[in-house]
């Protein structure tokens, strides 16, 4: 396989788990994150501190810090998940710059700005490199997980639970759904998935710095591929994913220059034309009212 | 006692919406909450349920304080609510919406539910928005029926109901009570509350204007006065 294929097919997989994590909180629970990359990060940093401090192997860091993660979500979700809309939006934003700045701040993550370099030859390695063609089946094997967990979460009485506190939080109390301990469920398994797809991005990467383990454009392309693809639903994602990564990758081959600008209008168009994704199928995102628009018409579920 | 509630006072926009209210309410009893538009009934079944948090006064429910109590919490020990509008997950089936009740205790059988509602069953897999009216307030009745209740609340039974449609859900909450359910419930049509409660409370601008049986209610000045539509 070519190293642009290579490359190309690895950040799709790479963006089905990230989407997918994003999915399980704003699609499926109808919490609209704006820190998702904060979990990345932390997943990153966790396998980077894991394999160099502890001297543990990539594939016993690699579970690990998708618990840190999913832990370091329960944690954050504890306060923010009692807000909603464009506060929980806003909250989760800051909450990862602040994660970012921790980051940074910390002598220990950042080696006086070099970055955090994973040992991959001598006698101090851990792991050996997994090599292009390696990443590739591993961030494969990392999406249909991935994918299987969103499937697999729509037929328990977690995914159930999901789908009603989105539609009405107050009537699921209401009616006896734990909707706090539901909605902290959902943001730690998120947390978790966005970790892993971190940590196997911190590995492959070999340099982890701040800017890169928590780039905000990573939040911005995984909202866009789940909204795009169909928020709430199980391939959603996947199609979003594959959508968005074919338009980069073209874009970045014809209009280096402009890939921001054309992403910016890509996503705009699809909360403004296609607020239920591509197939129809999914879940009108809440996002915060300033990227909303105009209220559109209602198309209530509920009966009043 | 089921439920008692004590000097209970929820405010709102500045003003005390239910304005020390006392309540109570015995095992298999059959109560009906009537008053006035802006009386404080649907405040006063919202804050019993949970969804709204008094400024004074207590809740209590099978003699363990409810008062501070989450919504969900109360639903598992045993205050079930159907609220005003019917209020269904319409994008959920009918079976899902009547498993959604049995939740808080762990079952998911739902044939005592359909046993006491057997119109029911053939409208178990269809979503719950294409019921009709008169279909969605039994559906909602029986999801609060499933999650086994002591107390059941119930807002506004039959508003937008047919006659016949209203009739129905009048006949079956006798058969509730006489499972030992305490059942509180709101309704415009005093006449028709006269007719089938054990007692009344008659609220006007958030304070229990009257309360007795039918027969000690209709020679109660205050309560005459607005049957009468004053």
């Amino acid at each position: 396989m070519s190293g642009f294929l290579n490359s190309t097919l690895t950040a799709l997989f790479l963006y089905i788990v990230v989407a997918q994590s994003w999915n399980l909180i704003g699609g499926m629970a109808g919490y609209a994150s704006f820190g998702q990359v904060a979990f990345y990060g932390v997943g990153g940093y966790a396998v980077a501190l894991l394999m160099l401090d502890a001297s543990l192997s990539f594939w016993v860091a690699l579970p690990l810090a998708a618990v840190v993660a999913g832990a370091y979500g329960l944690l954050l979700g504890l306060p923010l998940l009692r807000l909603r809309g464009e506060y929980f939006a806003v909250a989760t934003l800051v909450a990862a710059a602040a994660t970012q700045a921790l980051a940074s701040w910390q002598p220990a993550f950042t080696s006086q700005g070099a970055g955090l370099t994973i040992t991959t030859v001598g006698t101090r390695q851990t792991t050996p490199y997994l090599g292009a063609g390696g990443f590739t089946l591993l961030f494969a094997g990392l999406a249909l997980l991935s994918v299987c967990l969103v499937a697999a979460l729509t037929h328990t009485r977690l995914g159930y639970a999901l789908r009603v506190v989105r539609d009405d939080e107050r009537l699921a109390r209401a009616v006896g759904v734990r909707a706090g301990a539901t909605k902290l469920t959902a943001f730690a398994l998120s947390a978790a998935l966005a970790g892993l797809a971190g940590g196997a991005s911190a590995f492959r990467l070999v340099t982890v710095t701040p800017g890169q383990m928590f780039d905000p454009t990573i939040t911005v392309l995984t909202i866009a591929m789940v909204v795009l693809g169909g928020a709430g639903t199980v391939l959603g994602p996947v199609v979003g994913a594959i959508v968005l990564t074919a338009l980069t990758t073209a874009v970045d081959a014809v209009l280096p220059a402009s890939r921001d600008l054309v992403l910016a209008l890509v996503i705009l168009a699809a909360v403004v034309f296609v607020p239920r994704g591509i197939g129809r199928g999914g879940q009108r995102v809440r996002l915060p009212a300033y990227l909303r628009g105009p209220r559109p018409p209602q198309h209530t579920t509920l009966l009043r | 006692m089921r439920l008692q509630v004590d000097k209970l006072t929820v405010m709102r926009r500045q003003s005390a919406a239910v304005d020390g209210v006392d309540m109570q309410i015995d095992a298999a009893e059959l109560v009906a909450l009537v008053g006035p538009n802006g009386a404080g009934k649907t405040t006063l079944l919202r804050t019993l349920a949970g969804l709204m948090s008094p400024q004074q006064g207590s809740i209590t429910l099978l003699g363990t304080d409810i008062t501070g109590l989450a919504p969900e919490a109360r639903v598992k020990r045993g205050l079930a609510y159907v609220p005003e509008g019917r209020r269904l997950f319409g994008a959920l089936t009918v079976a899902e919406n009547l498993e959604l009740g049995c939740w808080c205790h762990g079952e998911r059988d739902l044939g005592r539910v359909l046993d006491l509602l057997p119109e029911l069953a053939p409208l178990l897999e269809r979503p719950a928005a294409s019921l009709s009216t008169a279909e969605a307030q039994l559906c909602a009745v029986a999801r609060a029926i499933a999650a086994n209740p002591v107390v059941l609340l119930i807002d506004e039974i039959s508003l937008g109901l047919s006659p016949a449609a209203a009739g129905r859900l009048f006949s079956l909450l006798p058969e509730l009570v006489s499972t030992g359910v305490a059942i509180l419930f709101v309704e415009q049509d005093v006449g028709r509350a006269l007719s089938v409660a054990d007692r009344l409370y008659a609220l006007d601008r958030g304070r229990v204007v009257a309360a007795g049986a039918p027969g000690e209610l209709l020679v109660h000045q205050a309560f005459r006065g607005f049957e009468l539509g004053d």
